[in-house]
């Protein structure tokens, strides 16, 4: 391989003048801010590693928690689990079974929620006169007032 | 503390590491490095602001990871090894250094901001060199100005950069080859 020009060797760059006694001093005033910044930097550390073992202790503990639902929580409501009124009509017009002891069967809840359901919306759709309505409350006494 | 200018680097670096790192020892490895490490990364990056930014860097990082020095090697070797890092790793952050164009244009940028580096004095052919210069390979660039302008060893070079002293060889012929083609050329 042929020598290669030593024309380029002592080319000259610009160079700020000064630059090099400056440099040095750059970089002490940079070795020491690095060294100011090491006490911080391992408290900052300390501080949000225990933040994040605390954090993930706290996830672990909500997402392994197995709490049942309250009595209060809507999911067990009547209207979603037990059989709509309907079904509860068909039930009481075919089963052999007493008023009284549909009453005992049933909780008050329930007895409203036969009403207040779509038993009732269903009832004003179909159009029933109030006569017609007295004389199924009359054969199915648990939509009387007596309840 | 007057000896301090005839320790080996190597004895200077033990005597600053003995003295909890001491400032007066560290300006001392300052003096003796900072002009070498400035200019291999200058002749590489070729901007001062660039180089300057590095230059830093490398001596910040010196000081922060003087431990790590094993004493199996020259201080020269270690200095030099994290200046070669630095300057890589601002090379891939720095998107100008990617896809540089070596088509006619491209070279006639290159040479524009290679003018603004060097003395006014610099003849034209010395700018042609140094925008051909920037056309290569990072590595290959870095292996040429170590070779040419610090006439460093291939043992030396390859303690720097962990490449085989063959691969080395191969690298700096190739960047030869095409800088010749470059000056050829015009």
């Amino acid at each position: 391989m042929d020598k290669f020009t030593d024309k380029f060797k002592n080319t000259s760059f610009r160079t700020p003048e000064g630059y090099f006694d400056n440099l040095e001093e750059s970089v002490m005033k940079g070795v020491s801010k690095k060294e100011k910044q090491l006490p911080f930097m391992r408290v900052w550390k300390i501080a949000a590693l225990s933040s994040a073992v605390a954090a993930s202790i706290l996830i672990a503990v909500f997402v392994f928690n197995t709490d049942k639902p309250s009595k209060d929580t809507p999911q067990y409501s009547i209207e979603s689990n037990e059989p709509d009124s309907l079904e509860l009509v068909d039930f009481v017009e075919t089963a052999d079974i007493t008023d009284e002891e549909l009453v005992e069967i049933l909780s008050e809840s329930e007895v409203e929620a036969i009403y207040e359901s779509e038993t009732a919306a269903y009832l004003e759709d179909a159009d029933v006169t109030d006569d017609e309505l007295n004389a199924l409350e009359d054969e199915f006494s648990i939509f009387s007032d007596d309840f | 503390m007057n000896g301090i200018k005839s320790l080996s680097d190597e004895d200077l670096f033990r005597e600053f590491l003995k003295e909890n790192k001491s400032e007066a020892y560290f300006r001392e490895i300052l003096q003796r490095f900072k002009q070498k490490v400035y200019w291999q990364i200058r002749r590489l990056l070729m901007s001062h602001d660039d180089a300057d930014e590095v230059c830093q860097i490398v001596f910040i990082k010196l000081w922060k990871n003087a431990e790590q020095f094993k004493f199996n090697s020259k201080l020269s070797s270690f200095i030099f090894r994290i200046a070669y890092n630095e300057s890589m790793t601002f090379i891939k952050s720095q998107k100008r250094f990617s896809s540089l164009d070596v088509s006619e244009e491209g070279l006639r940028k290159l040479e524009s901001r290679i003018e603004d580096e060097l003395m006014p004095e610099s003849s034209e052919i010395e700018k042609q060199f140094f925008a051909a210069l920037l056309t290569l390979p990072e590595k290959q660039r870095l292996v040429f100005n170590y070779r040419y302008f610090e006439e460093m060893s291939y043992t030396d070079i390859s303690e720097i950069t962990g490449t085989s002293e063959g691969g080395l060889k191969a690298n700096y012929h190739i960047a030869v080859e095409k800088l010749k083609k470059f000056l050829v050329k015009d």
